[in-house]
């Protein structure tokens, strides 16, 4: 029988049933994924490449999406605090400044005439990943001296605004290069359409270890649900906590930006989307949102694909198009049925 | 005062450090498996018969091979074998018109996404117009050779390579000597060497011969000048607008103090104050009737707003020309008077 989450005012449905409802929307979405696309899969001598493309591309959304939502969870979870998104930690930013920084260095090699040591599909991503981590060095060096749950969230709240703003200091010194600001401005809009198998061996570590590892600490966020003196009481180690749900919400989301850019509104609407299926205890929550992020995302992706135009619809804008509709509209939902995190 | 340490607080301190133990050991496993798997022989050097090291020839001489044969270096480095190519895709709106000049019409098989909004669309008529990124259409029309311009955004070159395409990158659009390197690769690529040496000459001669009775004391200052919103963008040294105000005769006043496609405040305009303006069609009304612009000498009687079709003033290829033709009738025009 399940037991009533604590918060919770309603009973909840059955998590196998629901765990069983995400799995078969999750082959759905990957299924939808492999047929839908430009190729046509009839032809056979065209099969196996637009297969392993599609592959490619549909691995990138599971995973960035299934980081994407295990962060959030994370983050909201540390919080204790519903609206929290795995961008307040400033490594979103540091990822994506990274990553654009990288493009410019890339450029700027080339232009002296060398050939890069990182080949190009490899630099951004791996660029990202330098940024996130650079920004959680810095997050963690600052909150050392003073150790408190808003002093982190100020911490992050403004070097996600310093970072922004080199973000754009960076896209202002390109401007004079037409096309160099064209790949920043398509960096900023998301996509997963060039993820490529060496950055899904480079992000799916990262991931995977993160999303589990992220798991492990699901117990005492539990306990943080009841407010921080009752957790220390029971036992939980507050600032161990902190460190390291920061540092596996840096990791997951380092991946993600570095698969697939900046892809806005998954951490914020999954891990709110499946609350009032499989209630707010983290250890049956995270592996929810990496099945309800990923096949989340991966459908965006199947829309980018489908909605004509001349080119695809970046995957960012999708995302936030569904995204924010979805998350006002389970607001006013949440608060019409009490619900409260 | 401190209390002495219990039993239960040395397992909660000891538990702590073996959890902070796991998690860095994960971390630090993570980051190790991440880096090597994703940089694991990444190593995309082409295999060049010359030494590390050693010049690149120029476009015009395509270097031997280790394999045999012979190769051009793109855009990004990467050595692509010389031809001829017989099934051509273009995904560049610059390699369009160098394509239909250089090949025969079986020979392409497929046309850039802009292709339908060119001047002369009809000449694109009956051939897939496809989006260099949509990879999944590439493959689908069995190119053996895909012209891209990858405009700072390396990765989706690599992309199509790993989808088994051949892919030739002509790298950035910066006027008229890119465009001439451009012709030239596209010619080695086809086999068609000759024509396209002929095509690059008499293009650069055409362009030359528009202004080139014109001393350099002549000739009047002018600048290229964008309108979007309140903002104006300019193109000089480094891109098609500053060529083709130089083939038209004129001198462009930005080119000492900027590169590429800056942006300008309207002090800086107020600046330069060029004789003449070179814009895009309608622009004109919303430049001069801006309070703090009124005053520049384009606006006034002395000079002149040029205003020419933004598809033609855009145009960082074979328009270049006639561009140009049309910019420098519109500045000397005593020059046609009889």
């Amino acid at each position: 029988m399940e037991a009533a989450a604590p918060g919770t005012l309603r009973r909840l449905p059955s998590s196998r049933l629901s765990y069983a409802g995400l799995i078969l929307a999750l082959v759905g979405a990957c299924a939808l994924s492999l047929w839908v696309g430009q190729g046509d899969l009839h032809d056979a001598s065209l099969r196996r490449a637009l297969l392993e493309l599609r592959a490619q591309r549909l691995l990138g959304a599971l995973l960035a999406g299934a980081a994407l939502a295990v962060a959030g969870v994370l983050v909201q979870g540390l919080f204790r605090n519903p609206l929290a998104s795995p961008s307040v930690l400033g490594t979103t930013s540091g990822a994506s400044l990274g990553g654009r920084l990288s493009l410019l260095g890339f450029q700027f090699v080339l232009a002296s005439g060398k050939l890069p040591g990182v080949p190009p599909d490899v630099g951004v991503p791996l660029g990202s990943v330098l940024g996130a981590l650079a920004a959680l060095g810095l997050l963690l060096l600052i909150s050392r001296v003073r150790d408190d749950l808003v002093v982190l969230l100020l911490t992050g709240f403004l070097l996600s605004s310093l970072f922004a703003s080199l973000e754009a200091f960076l896209v202002s010194l390109a401007q004079e290069r037409w096309e160099l600001s064209r790949a920043l401005l398509s960096f900023a809009l998301g996509d997963v359409s060039g993820v490529g198998s060496r950055q899904l061996a480079l992000a799916a570590p990262l991931v995977v270890v993160g999303s589990l590892l992220g798991w492990t600490w699901g117990k005492p966020l539990d306990l943080m649900l009841s407010g921080e003196d009752e957790a220390r009481s029971l036992g939980v180690e507050l600032p161990a906590l902190r460190r390291w749900v920061v540092i596996w919400t840096a990791v997951l989301t380092a991946a993600a930006v570095s698969l697939g850019g900046n892809v806005g509104f998954v951490g914020l609407v999954v891990p709110h989307a499946l609350r009032p299926l499989f209630g707010v205890l983290h250890r049956r929550l995270l592996p929810a949102a990496a099945l309800g992020g990923a096949t989340f995302v991966a459908l965006c992706d199947v829309l980018c694909r489908v909605v004509p135009g001349r080119s695809e619809i970046p995957l960012g804008v999708v995302t936030g198009l569904i995204g924010a509709p979805t998350f006002l509209w389970l607001l006013l939902q949440h608060r019409r049925d009490s619900y409260a995190f | 005062m401190r209390s002495e340490p219990t039993l239960g607080s040395e397992r909660r301190v000891a538990g702590r450090y073996g959890r902070d133990g796991l998690n860095l050991a994960a971390v630090v496993l993570a980051l190790a498996l991440s880096s090597y798997a994703g940089l694991r022989g990444s190593s995309h050097a082409p295999a060049l018969a010359v030494r590390p090291g050693e010049r690149l020839p120029e476009l015009d001489a395509p270097l031997p091979l280790a394999s045999g044969g012979r190769a051009l270096s793109d855009a990004t480095g990467v050595l692509v074998a010389l031809g001829p190519y017989r099934r051509v895709a273009s995904a560049s709106l610059l390699a369009d018109p160098i394509v239909l000049a250089l090949c025969a019409p079986e020979e392409v098989v497929a046309f850039s996404a802009r292709a339908p909004d060119a001047r002369d669309a009809y000449r694109y008529a009956g051939k897939p117009s496809l989006d260099a990124h949509r990879i999944e259409a590439l493959l689908g029309v069995h190119p053996d050779l895909v012209l891209v311009n990858s405009l700072g955004d390396h990765a989706f070159v690599r992309r199509l390579r790993d989808a088994g395409l051949q892919v030739f990158d002509l790298g950035p659009m910066r006027g008229v000597p890119t465009f001439l390197s451009n012709v030239l690769a596209v010619g080695w690529l086809v086999g068609r060497q000759d024509a396209a040496r002929t095509l690059a000459g008499q293009f650069r001669s055409r362009l030359e011969a528009i202004a080139r009775h014109l001393p350099e004391s002549a000739r009047r200052g002018a600048l290229y000048l964008g309108i979007h919103g309140n903002q104006l963008f300019g193109g000089t040294r480094g891109s098609s607008y500053h060529d083709v105000l130089r083939y038209a005769g004129l001198r462009d006043v930005a080119a000492q103090q900027f590169e590429g496609w800056p942006s300008y405040d309207p002090e800086q305009l107020l600046g330069f104050d060029p004789e003449l303006i070179v814009t895009q069609s309608g622009m004109r009304a919303l430049l001069c009737q801006r309070n703090e612009l009124g005053r520049l000498r384009a606006c006034g009687e002395q000079g002149g707003v040029i205003e020419l079709d933004a598809q033609l003033l855009n145009d960082a290829g074979f328009g270049m020309l006639e561009a140009s033709e049309l910019i420098h009738r519109a500045a000397y025009p005593e020059e046609s008077t009889p």
